[in-house]
């Protein structure tokens, strides 16, 4: 763990705390900011090729997508991620209802490897699916996995599409079918319609690395797939893992990326030394910028002591370190500095709540608990204008009546369209980052700069 | 007796020569960036034996000595005092995640030493000391304290005791006037140091500033002279413990006031009682140094140190005390003896554990024997241990 290995420019990581504790206090907070260089190729880093990528397209076809124009758009969208793959992506198209058909290619082979007659033929055969059937959205993931064991392709990535719950599998069989697809390949889950459960769909995507989204109206289907493909493709860094040591004794009490959306991450390290963790957090684009917000718990020092109570590295596929940061605890008497706190933590920890009371306030509407929903929804009302989260308070304001977005007092909606609520709850862990410019206490990082500096020499 | 402490001995024999032969004019303390737990002796390369301090070759085997040079600051090796992991290169343990202690720095020459460290709050070392011998080989010893409130101290103090010492090296020592002529030598290299340049400090128009205090070590007398609240004490074996006196006089709030009947205790306490009241540097009051003379005879040794020791150990008693509990006096119970390297170490390490507030920088002399017509090596202390035997820190 000592060797940080050949630095690779590809990756910059930036550690925001106030590393002073009080004494006693064993609980050490920061957020790390991991970017992806806008060029890897510059720094030397490999690009994956098409030939690189294996896409899967899943597309529900269960009865209930007969209803309205679903099954249209839901070819529409399937055809246009088609059309969208570059030549010589390997790709598959499977259908699913209770049971997952591979419908492109059907000559034995996992994927065919676009070209235009390839495209051509899979949108026919997509073209002439019906829907029937019931959902168990486990077993198209089962087939998806099945595809993927067969391909040496490292960057990996499907698309599911459904309009409904997993009614036809018991909820531990999906369990057991995400549980084995993890780390495999990555997933972007999408709902149509409004019968669809978000925390089912947004548990798949969590453990598949991906994002999870509402399209309520199906005529935005294909721009929507197009857009899924499109960044599916631009992720030229495949299987970037963050690698966490934390010093013998100390327990890592969470690791959530915070931006740009939240994802708690905490339970799916895998062990990769006596005092290192690994996560997975998929393939990375060019450019790409994420925040992690760390927790971690150590034994406390005495006033004075310094401790690394975490190292955080970022692991490219082929094991290279590509960047470090380091977050550091520094026990001290002087309360002027123990108590401040980062103003990016604060900031995330924030945007957490926000996300939290978001969930709880519709699940207490769901119950008919109008008291619990006012005062949660209230309260996110008044985090999201805090926080200057736009796009959340406006999804926020379907939902509800703003008195007083700085006090948070609002009044429920009667009889809110289903399709606002579920925007609401499944966009509700999207954050908005703190500024550069932003106000607050700037001059929480200056201490971390200083201390960083190794101490000057007398002379 | 103390069984975690050992005994000081007072000199390696005559230090005329020996020291004068190995001691450049001056070279300023600087607080080494890297290895921590600093051996302040060192071992053989080639046979792992303890080398003597000062010794060009191992006595044990003949290898030359490429230890930690004597004179030098000190390697050590990367291993977490703590739990014993290894230090990784950011300075951290790979195990347990404690941070290395920054290491002191040591200079040893045998029969004068100094250590500095910056301490545990401070960022950076603003202190500085050197060593030197007069022509008659006896020891000058000089520290200097950076004023923190000011920019660039640590270069002031740097170019202070560079240039004191630099007065005093090599040359006949013909008493006061040459300690008053060090000291406005080192006014003038303070003066000259640039305010700007200083990346913990936002130009306010100050200049840069520091204290001094440089001794001179005759067979038969202690020469002191002081700006500021850096001090001189004498430290006087008295059975197994040292009797402390302090032979410089602070310019400080807290000793006007103790001129003026107020306790010593009661001084430091009071609002700006640390406060000092005359310093080198370009913005510093009318140049006016404490010059003090005292008696004393071999076996009794010299003390200069920064305010980052002696204020955990304000009074005479005090220091006594500290200096007794770190590393005593040799005496009839002593079996193995300790170097001046390791006592100014070991003092440094005990204000890091009062609380290490400051920068800190201890520096000890032996009172040299008599000059004899041939210079004979062996112990010049009382004591039966050999004096140049050094031991495990």
């Amino acid at each position: 763990m000592t060797a940080t290995g050949p630095q690779s420019a590809a990756f910059t990581a930036e550690t925001f705390q106030n590393e002073y504790l009080a004494a006693g206090v064993d609980t050490v907070d920061a957020v790390v900011t991991v970017s992806a260089a806008g060029h890897p190729e510059e720094a030397g880093s490999a690009l994956t090729a098409a030939t690189d990528r294996a896409e899967v397209i899943i597309v529900d076809v269960s009865g209930s997508m007969g209803a309205g124009r679903k099954m249209a758009a839901a070819r529409e969208a399937a055809s246009a991620a088609v059309d969208s793959l570059d030549d010589g992506v390997s790709f598959a198209v499977v259908a699913g209802d209770h049971e997952a058909k591979l419908i492109w290619p059907r000559d034995g082979r996992s994927f065919a490897i676009a070209d235009d007659d390839d495209r051509a033929a899979a949108k026919a055969a997509i073209g002439a699916t019906e829907p029937a059937g019931g959902t168990a959205i486990g077993t198209w993931l089962d087939l998806a996995r099945q595809l993927f064991a067969a391909t040496a392709a490292p960057a990996r990535h499907a698309i599911l599409l459904t309009d409904g719950r997993n009614e036809h599998q018991q909820p531990y069989e999906l369990a057991a079918a995400v549980a084995a697809c993890r780390g495999l390949f990555q997933c972007d889950c999408r709902g149509v319609g409004v019968d669809w459960e978000v925390d089912e769909l947004r548990g798949i995507a969590t453990a598949l690395l991906g994002t999870v989204d509402i399209v309520a109206d199906p005529g935005d289907l294909a721009a929507d797939f197009r857009a899924m493909i499109s960044s599916s493709q631009s992720r030229a860094l495949p299987d970037v893992k963050l690698r966490l040591w934390t010093p013998q004794g100390a327990v890592i009490e969470s690791l959530r990326q915070v931006a740009p959306e939240l994802l708690d991450v905490t339970g799916t390290a895998t062990e990769s030394g006596p005092l290192a963790r690994d996560f997975l957090l998929g393939g990375w684009a060019p450019g790409e910028s994420r925040d992690y917000h760390l927790r971690i718990k150590v034994n406390p020092g005495g006033v004075g002591d310094e401790m690394l109570a975490g190292r955080v590295s970022l692991v490219l596929a082929d094991g290279t370190v590509a960047t470090q940061a380091l977050v550091r605890a520094v026990w001290t008497d002087d309360t002027a500095k123990s108590t401040r706190m980062d103003r990016h933590v604060a900031h995330y920890t924030g945007q957490a709540e926000l996300a939290d009371a978001i969930h709880e306030g519709l699940e207490a509407a769901k119950a008919g608990d109008e008291r619990t929903a006012t005062v949660k929804l209230g309260r996110a009302v008044q985090l999201a204008a805090a926080s200057g989260h736009g796009d959340t308070m406006r999804l926020l304001a379907e939902v509800v009546d703003v008195d007083d977005a700085e006090r948070g007092t609002v009044r429920l909606r009667r009889g809110t369209d289903k399709a606002a609520e579920m925007t609401l709850d499944t966009r509700s862990t999207r954050t908005v980052r703190l500024g550069k410019g932003a106000s607050g206490d700037a001059g929480t990082d200056a201490p971390a700069s200083e201390q960083a500096a190794p101490p000057a020499g007398g002379a | 007796m103390r069984p975690d402490a050992e005994p000081v001995v007072a000199a390696t024999g005559p230090p005329g020569e020996e020291v004068g032969g190995d001691v450049p004019d001056a070279e300023p303390a600087v607080a080494a960036g890297d290895p921590p737990e600093a051996d302040a002796v060192g071992t053989c390369a080639a046979c792992g034996e303890r080398l003597v301090a000062g010794a060009s070759f191992c006595e044990a085997c003949g290898a030359p000595a490429t230890g930690p040079p004597a004179g030098g600051p000190t390697a050590a090796a990367q291993t977490c005092a703590a739990c014993g992991g290894e230090i990784d290169g950011d300075g951290y343990c790979t195990t347990c995640g404690r941070r290395a202690p920054d290491p002191v720095t040591v200079d040893d020459r045998g029969a004068l030493a100094f250590a500095t460290h910056r301490g545990r709050r401070y960022p950076r070392n603003e202190d500085a000391a050197a060593l030197a011998a007069t022509a008659e080989g006896w020891p000058v010893l000089v520290v200097s304290d950076g004023v923190s409130a000011s920019p660039n101290p640590h270069r002031a103090a740097a170019a202070a005791v560079a240039a004191a010492s630099a007065q005093l090296a090599g040359r006949p020592f013909a008493g006061d006037d040459d300690l008053v002529a060090a000291v406005e030598a080192a006014h003038a290299a303070a003066s000259a140091v640039p305010a700007e340049g200083d990346p913990q400090w936002a130009a306010d128009g100050s200049h840069p500033a520091c204290t001094l205090a440089v001794a001179v070590a005759t067979p038969t007398e202690v020469h002191a002279a002081n700006v500021g609240d850096a001090r001189v004490h004498t430290l006087t074996p008295d059975g197994d413990a040292w009797t402390a006196a302090q032979v410089s006089t602070d310019d400080s709030v807290a000793a006007r006031a103790v001129a003026q009947g107020v306790e010593v205790e009661v001084a430091l306490e009071l609002p700006g009682g640390h406060g000092i009241t005359g310093w080198l540097g370009a913005d510093a009051p009318a140049l006016d140094p404490h010059v003090a003379t005292r008696p004393v005879e071999p076996g009794v040794l010299v003390l200069a140190c920064s305010d980052g020791l002696w204020n955990y150990a304000p009074t005479d008693a005090a220091l006594g005390d500290a200096v007794t509990a770190t590393a005593p006096p040799p005496g009839p119970g002593a079996s193995t003896a300790t170097s001046l390297a390791v006592a100014c170490e070991r003092l440094v390490v005990w204000a890091n554990e009062q609380g290490g507030s400051d920068n800190i920088t201890v520096a000890l002399a032996a009172v040299p024997e008599p000059a004899a017509p041939t210079p004979e090596s062996g112990p010049a202390a009382p004591g039966p241990a050999d004096p140049t035997e050094l031991e495990d820190t």
